[in-house]
């Protein structure tokens, strides 16, 4: 129940810091996607499930915070949450470049689908530029940001289990 | 129970297949169940409001957050702004400094060119041509005035104060003068309250300006506080001051010394006149008028001795 309620406040606070202080850190319009690490951290450690429910329930407060339709960035965050966590399952993602290496790729594909539904809801769009301008180097910069992101989602648990006397093993 | 069994095996694949046609459904059926002018759905309305409802504290305390951090960056930045005015003002403040100092400056030299205007006005006997004075070096004044302006040697250099020196050399464009500080410089004096004649010397010393009232007798009336005036003897336009006695002269000689304090310090003259002309000035201890002349008794008092002294005590 507790790690339920902590999971729910992680999404929360992943939303609101992404509507508010990720905008400061933005370079030239280009800014991390907070929520993209939090659902394939959860995809790395705690399977698919974790992750599409956090990628849903992070996806409905994006669409509603950018004014989107509601599904957009749930589809997206869903899709890459299932396939971050059957790939997780058959890779060794001990190695920090390895989860960087996923996050990058979990952003080129979130960025893909969501430019595509874009496309669909509006077929006047650019979405060759979208996908240059944006999508890459958004992607670029989340995984950048992989290391020490996870470092923190890291220590935060292993606190977390020690304080209910649980063993994680890594 | 086999379906129980396979739902729990394929779990995962469900949720997500749930989850995608959830959110295909929304995206298809949004712009036909959204009423018409309204900018949301009825569901995406109470998605919104629970959602605002759960993010609005957190969003509250990050703007608050963010706004101390640039609030307290801004304490930097702006001091180092600060710091930059700063500088920027105190240059200008120097600048403005400097164009007032020569504000001043120019108001005190068009000061000293209205007093020697009004000086030149009140003295029309005499033809006087303004010079700046360049430089002085031990008594000797440079001014920017020589020969191709009409400055001849021996011309006297004049202030409106009193008597400044004379030309002792000359260039084409330049001169050089001769102040009562130069041992060299010698003038014809009269006391102009009992007329007593005598020489003044320069004092030729850079520590003590004043100068040697000399050839004065031991009976002669002069006083400490006289002034000293120059004669219709000198080379000078005679009424010109010299300068005032400092110290009344001493006795037991025939021949006594007294101190003149000279009226024109030269270490502070900026601008003098040379006097390139001068008509006849009147002579003020000429003899009495006509009437005295015919016998007739006016009552005129004796006429002065105008003997030097050295007339005086000549065998």
């Amino acid at each position: 129940m507790r790690k339920n309620v902590l999971w729910l406040l992680l999404i929360v606070v992943a939303v609101a810091l992404q509507a508010t202080w990720v905008e400061a850190i933005g370079v030239r319009g280009v800014m991390p996607d907070l929520m993209l690490l939090l659902v394939v951290y959860f995809a790395v450690n705690d399977g698919d499930e974790r992750a599409m429910l956090t990628g849903a329930l992070g996806g409905v407060f994006q669409d509603v915070v950018t004014d989107k339709v509601l599904g957009h960035h749930v589809l997206c965050y869903v899709v890459v949450a299932f396939v971050v966590g059957r790939v997780g399952e058959r890779l060794i993602t001990d190695h920090p470049a390895v989860k960087v290496g996923l996050v990058f790729l979990s952003g080129i594909v979130m960025g893909l689908l969501f430019v595509a539904i874009g496309y669909v809801q509006d077929p006047g769009s650019s979405a060759l530029y979208v996908i240059l301008a944006n999508v890459v180097p958004s992607a670029f910069y989340t995984a950048v940001l992989t290391p020490a992101v996870f470092l923190v989602l890291d220590r935060s648990r292993r606190r977390h289990a020690a304080m209910q006397g649980v063993v994680l093993h890594d | 129970m086999a379906l129980t069994r396979r739902v729990v095996e394929n779990r995962s694949t469900l949720i997500f297949a749930g989850l995608v046609l959830l959110s295909l459904a929304s995206l298809v059926t949004e712009p036909f169940i959204r009423p018409v002018g309204a900018p949301n759905t009825p569901i995406k309305r109470m998605v919104i409001n629970a959602a605002s409802a759960v993010t609005y504290p957190f969003i509250v305390a990050f703007d608050g957050a963010s706004g101390l951090v640039s609030g307290a960056v801004g304490i930097v930045t702006s001091y180092s702004d600060m710091e930059a005015q700063t500088r920027e003002l105190r240059e200008e403040l120097a600048l403005s400094q400097q164009r007032v100092a020569l504000f001043e400056e120019t108001m005190r030299e068009n000061d000293r060119l209205r007093a020697m205007l009004a000086f030149q006005r009140e003295n029309p006997r005499l033809s006087l041509l303004p010079a700046k004075v360049d430089g002085v070096n031990r008594g000797v004044l440079t001014i920017d005035r020589g020969s191709l302006h009409g400055v001849r040697e021996s011309m006297c250099a004049i202030t409106k104060d009193g008597v400044v020196g004379d030309i002792v050399s000359v260039t084409p464009f330049t001169a050089q003068v001769n102040s009562l500080h130069e041992a060299d410089f010698k003038i014809g004096v009269k006391v102009k309250r009992s007329r007593v004649r005598g020489v003044v010397h320069g004092s030729g010393n850079r520590f003590s300006h004043f100068c040697e009232l000399q050839y004065i007798g031991e009976s002669d009336d002069v006083l400490r506080g006289d002034l000293i005036v120059t004669s219709e003897e000198s080379r000078f336009p005679s009424g010109l001051i010299v300068g005032r006695v400092s110290t009344a002269p001493g006795s037991g000689s025939l021949l006594v010394t007294a101190y003149v304090e000279p009226a024109v310090n030269p270490f502070a003259v900026e601008e003098v006149y040379v006097v390139v002309g001068a008509s006849a000035a009147p002579r003020d201890d000429a003899p009495p008028p006509a009437a005295e002349a015919s016998g007739e008794s006016s009552g005129a008092y004796a006429m002065p001795d105008e003997r030097t002294v050295q007339e005086k005590l000549a065998p």
